[in-house]
């Protein structure tokens, strides 16, 4: 049962949004909480990471707001993200691109 | 009183619909088969194995009441008198959403320090510390009271035993592959036996 696909199987997760890389430039269309509501928030950058997997697998989107270099880690099977959409596809050479 | 034997499979994550992470064990739980009345409490066996694995007292027992032979046998502390012989207690006994008491036998940690067994301070690690870092410190006074009085805190063996985890949430019940998803953690390494049971009512 230590088995990622196994694991989001039984808990009923599907895999809608794997159809991104590492190196490609994305835009995630998430939710943010503001109080009881929310409301809809888009973070655009390149994936510099995709870690763990199975229920608990994230990813890292970095990218250069007013030329600081914001990362941000989103669980990938969280409700609160609506779409992933991919802007450029990238090719790189490694699977972590931590020296951006 | 609902009780069933299970064992830990290990832990994973959680989301509920409002997008909230949290950590959750899964537990496979029962079928347990029902043996016999036992005091007050009931006794069941839990895991079908080949007859092998059984010694010849255990295979009787199994052989008098016409079951398959277990490889665990506990009494729970259920109520026997809505139970017959026979009877299979499976995980839809509990509810999603139902607190349970989850029982377990811990890690072992063997012979431990006192910093890791009673979360003491120990010592600096620098500034000038010489061979002073993970210590006990003082375990009394001088000729008054002239010992060290019983229950002191110090270095032992520490885990593998019996603990209690109170008012877990249950997330989720697979009656189809005899699974509960609860809420938080269960005392244990992956794959031990732990017991799941309603909370007392007292």
């Amino acid at each position: 049962m230590s088995n990622a696909l196994e694991l989001n199987e039984l808990l009923g997760i599907e895999n809608k949004h794997n159809d991104f890389k590492v190196g490609d430039t994305v835009k995630v269309h998430w939710k943010v909480r503001e109080g009881s509501t929310g409301r809809g928030q888009i973070f655009e950058g390149v994936v510099i990471a995709r870690k763990h997997g199975g229920p608990s697998e994230t990813f890292t989107v970095r990218k250069r707001s007013s030329n600081i270099g914001v990362e941000q880690i989103f669980p990938l099977h969280s409700p609160r993200i609506e779409k992933i959409e991919v802007v450029k596809r990238g090719r790189v050479r490694r699977a972590k691109l931590y020296f951006i | 009183m609902k009780s069933i034997l299970g064992r830990k499979i290990g832990m994973t994550q959680y989301f509920t619909s409002s997008g909230l992470a949290m950590g959750a064990t899964i537990v496979s739980a029962g079928p347990c088969y029902v043996i016999r009345k036992q005091g007050k409490g009931l006794e069941v066996g839990f895991e079908v194995v080949h007859a092998d694995k059984l010694n010849k007292p255990e295979l009787g027992i199994m052989k008098k009441y016409n079951l398959p032979p277990l490889r665990i046998v506990k009494t729970l502390d259920v109520n026997p008198e809505s139970y017959v012989t026979g009877d299979i207690i499976t995980v839809e006994i509990f509810n999603e959403g139902e607190g349970v008491d989850i029982t377990g036998v811990s890690k072992g940690r063997g012979f431990t320090g006192a910093m890791k067994r009673w979360s003491f301070s120990g010592g600096n690690r620098t500034h000038g510390a010489a061979q002073w870092h993970r210590r006990v410190g003082a375990i009394g006074n001088r000729s008054t009271p002239g010992k060290v009085f019983k229950g002191k805190k110090m270095p032992g063996h520490y885990g593998a035993s019996k603990v209690t985890v109170k008012n877990l949430t249950i997330l989720k019940v697979f009656s189809d592959k005899n699974l509960i998803l609860v809420k938080g953690s269960v005392p244990g390494a992956n794959g031990s036996l732990v017991i799941v049971r309603s909370p007392n009512e007292n």
